[in-house]
């Protein structure tokens, strides 16, 4: 609780502007049903497609006469819960991977990185619509997708921040004590690498999301008509001179990306006091 | 410093972002540029071109092989055939080199007297004994695609210099729409057999006419450079009424925005890649004339009747409910101007075609009809719809749609979207259940639209063994009928039993036809008139005329 408060204390303009961004999303995502004056899905007014901005869609209409002012306010819940998702099942895999190689060492961690280090030499977003295609395009798939390529990351960061770390007296006073590795794991390590842990999961949201909104973007994330911002993106595409269409969950990505980037990076300088000073 | 840096990029970024919206609205201001060499009207000795922008996927000149989409926009330039597709028309023939056509009793020997005063580009006289020639050529060449347009006939005879005389394996009513195809083109004997040329087999002039022409068209084909451009010149012997265009290129432009943008600065006259959703960013431009073109392409939803895949919509019930279901009007409003609601499988311009009225929706008796077969509370169902358009229209969209109508009577659609190639492998494969699929004829006949009658099997037809229909004494009454539209040569008789075919079918099938569509081109209307469109061979350029 005090960090929290010492981090909102601390003069960061770009972080509490990334701040109330995020939070702004997250309210819009929960009461989208209040906030929406029509339904992102079923209201279809064939005669009233591809309105422009105005007073009553303020977004304007898509292809098939639904409010791009509701789709975009209930895209934010698809979109940044997959980016969230992804993250968060990455940064489990990661920190248990890369933890367990750290630690133990040895073949043990060769074996392991080498292995971290053949899923990234694929080009990721190669790799993503590979594996969205081939299970099937739809919202669990193209996360599932997307946290495969993302883990390694994770392992590698954690790895080297364990490797650092069990170097320290503490953790030798602690072994010398008698802990259990798991005990020196959750009780020693794990709170000192969680760090520099957050801060790239933070960093990272804002690129799940673009990466999701990317395959959607491509055909291999939601199937219409669900609302998801690349999805509607793309819907935008082919019909040009209706900017609206593609723009405003343009800008919506844009500012949930930028968003979560300012957290992390506002939340990068808190954890590291040289870069704290400097600033 | 640093936060100053990442400030001012936020905001370059929104602005530019901005801006991009802004000029994607209002569009380009067009300049009015002076026409580069085709439409100077001031002198009228300077030789005027014509620029045609397009994708062709062109592969071969040879008429003896062509098959491509854009294949007889070529060959009607620089060959002539026996009959012609009139402009204007669908796939209506009219005499060119023939003067008319003499059908016996048995409906397979057709007599063509012949024009005498037809000249090759060379300077040969076009007699009987090249047109034997020629039809004789593709016969002899069964790997050819276009081979599949003469297969129907046996034998091709010439009793005199200006008779011609076919005869047909069966009687064929179509016959005469085929012989409108690039694989009827009369072909100049004495030149092309210096050019290894043979009505025996073993034709190696293939290599020769990919890069020329030896016919009596309008135009000699000049240069072609695949995937780059084509160059037609005007033939200096052409025998009728020339036009006063010199030379018609036809330039390779993959790019949909390029052809826009290449129209609108006047580098091309007219702009083919367009459907009705690109062609809107010309609307309202200065000098630009977008104008529709009638097609057979329809597109339509497939529901298998492969009880394996799902039982539910496998349901012949179920498909008429679905068929009551759709809100026709929607869809109309949704292809945009130009299209229609075909009854069912024969398109507007085929003999006997029936509009469907876009009211027919009717929910109860589609809700009747889901009682009737055992699902009053609905099922799920997926639709599948491959990442393509038909003519500017999403099939997305449209899945979209039919999810929203489907709703009205309890079945709930899953949309699940597919690279097209490989909905085109399941199509073939029968193995999807429901889906959004077009069409679009291999000649413009209704004997090419039988493919949708029920027949599985070997002998069976292309959508019977897609969607497992098969043909059983109820649907019997189906071919029939069919057959005898096949080979009735009576237009009047053959619309009508047409019409019957259609109400026919319209009792029972495993689709849901939904819309015709119009193709979209737009032209240079201070430098082009006479632009007319059809199907076969796109832009008539023998009749086109520059200002």
């Amino acid at each position: 609780m005090n960090t929290v408060k010492q981090l909102l204390k601390h003069k960061n303009f770009m972080f509490k502007l990334g701040l109330v961004i995020c939070i702004g999303w997250i309210v819009i995502a929960i009461f989208a049903p209040l906030l929406t004056p029509y339904h992102p899905i079923n209201d279809q007014n064939i005669v009233g497609r591809f309105q422009p901005p105005s007073a009553e869609h303020w977004f304007g209409t898509d292809s098939l006469g639904r409010d791009v002012f509701s789709r975009v306010l209930y895209g934010s819940r698809i979109s940044m819960s997959a980016g969230l998702i992804t993250v968060l099942i990455s940064f489990g895999v990661g920190i248990l991977f890369g933890g367990i190689a750290g630690y133990v060492g040895g073949v043990v961690d060769d074996v392991m990185m080498r292995f971290s280090e053949m899923v990234q030499s694929f080009p990721p977003l190669i790799l993503a619509m590979v594996i969205a295609a081939a299970l099937g395009p739809n919202i669990s798939n193209s996360i599932l997708a997307m946290a495969i390529i993302w883990w390694p990351n994770y392992a590698r960061l954690t790895r080297s921040i364990v490797i650092s770390v069990k170097e320290n007296d503490y953790v030798t006073a602690s072994r010398i004590l008698g802990a259990s590795h798991l005990r020196i794991l959750y009780r020693e390590i794990l709170p000192n690498s969680i760090g520099p842990m957050a801060v790239m999961a933070t960093l990272d949201l804002g690129n799940a999301i673009l990466m999701f909104s990317g395959l959607s973007f491509l055909g291999l994330g939601v199937q219409p008509p669900v609302p998801e911002w690349g999805a509607m993106v793309s819907d935008g595409v082919l019909t040009f001179n209706y900017w609206w269409i593609s723009t405003f969950p343009g800008l919506a990505i844009f500012s949930v990306a930028i968003g979560a980037n300012f957290i992390g990076d506002g939340l990068r300088d808190y954890l590291d006091p040289r870069m704290r000073k400097r600033a | 410093m640093k936060k100053v840096l990442a400030i001012l990029l936020t905001c370059s970024l929104l602005v530019s972002l901005f801006a991009g919206c802004a000029s994607g609205s209002s569009g380009r201001v067009s300049t009015p540029q002076g026409s580069e060499g085709s439409a100077s009207g001031a002198q009228p000795a300077q030789p005027k071109t014509v620029v045609i922008g397009a994708q062709s996927d062109l592969i071969t000149l040879d008429p003896g092989h062509m098959y491509e989409p854009y294949a007889n926009m070529i060959s009607y330039a620089a060959y002539d055939m026996l009959y012609r597709v009139e402009s204007g028309t669908m796939g209506t023939p009219v005499p060119s080199v023939a003067t008319g056509v003499e059908i016996d009793e048995t409906k397979t020997v057709y007599t063509f007297p012949l024009r005498q005063d037809v000249v090759f580009a060379s300077g040969n006289k076009l007699t009987a004994k090249d047109v034997v020639w020629s039809i004789n050529r593709v016969m002899n060449m069964k790997d050819s695609n276009a081979y599949s347009n003469v297969k129907i006939v046996k034998s091709v005879e010439a009793p005199d210099d200006y008779t011609v005389v076919i005869t047909l394996n069966e009687p064929d009513a179509s016959f005469l729409v085929k012989l409108t195809s690039n694989a009827y083109c009369i072909l100049d004997s004495e030149l092309v057999k210096q050019h290894g040329g043979s009505d025996t087999g073993n034709d190696i002039a293939k290599a020769w006419l990919d890069t020329t022409s030896a016919g009596s068209g309008p135009y000699i084909i000049k240069s072609w450079t695949p995937k780059e451009q084509l160059v037609l010149e005007k033939n200096p012997n052409y025998w009728g009424e020339p036009k006063n265009i010199d030379t018609i290129i036809l330039k390779e432009m993959p790019s949909v925005d390029a052809q826009i943008t290449a129209l609108q600065n006047g580098e091309i006259d007219i702009a083919l890649g367009l459907n009705s959703e690109t062609a809107k960013q010309l609307e309202g431009k200065e000098n630009v004339t977008i104008a529709k073109g009638a097609t057979a392409l329809i597109t339509f939803l497939v529901m298998n009747r492969d009880t394996s895949l799902s039982p539910e919509i496998a349901n012949p019930k179920v498909q008429q409910a679905v068929r009551y279901a759709l809100d026709y009007s929607g869809y109309l409003a949704l292809g945009g101007e130009g299209c229609t609601i075909p009854f069912n499988f024969v398109q507007q311009g085929f003999s006997g075609a029936l509009t469907r009225d876009p009211s027919y929706r009717d929910l109860e008796k589609a809700k009747a009809l889901m009682a009737e077969a055992g699902y009053p509370n609905g099922f799920d169902i997926t639709l599948t719809c491959a990442n393509n358009n038909s003519e500017g229209l999403e099939w997305t969209t449209i899945a979209q749609k039919v999810k929203q109508d489907l709703a009205e009577i309890g079945i709930n659609v899953n949309i699940e979207t597919l690279e097209a190639t490989l909905v085109y492998e399941k199509m073939r494969e029968g193995s999807m259940p429901f889906y959004v699929m077009f069409w679009s004829p291999d000649y413009y006949d209704i004997n090419n639209q039988f493919a949708f009658l029920p027949g599985t099997g070997e002998n069976g037809t292309a959508y019977g063994n897609r969607t497992k229909w098969e043909l059983t004494d109820e649907n019997k009454a189906l071919w029939d009928l069919a057959n005898k539209i096949q080979v009735e040569t009576d237009p009047n008789l053959r619309a009508q039993y047409s019409e019957e075919l259609q109400k026919l079918f319209d009792q029972d099938n495993p689709f849901a036809f939904l819309l015709q569509h119009p193709k979209t081109y737009a032209y240079r209307s201070d430098r082009l008139e006479n632009v007319t469109y059809n199907d076969l061979c796109k832009i008539q350029l023998c009749d086109l005329v520059a200002k």
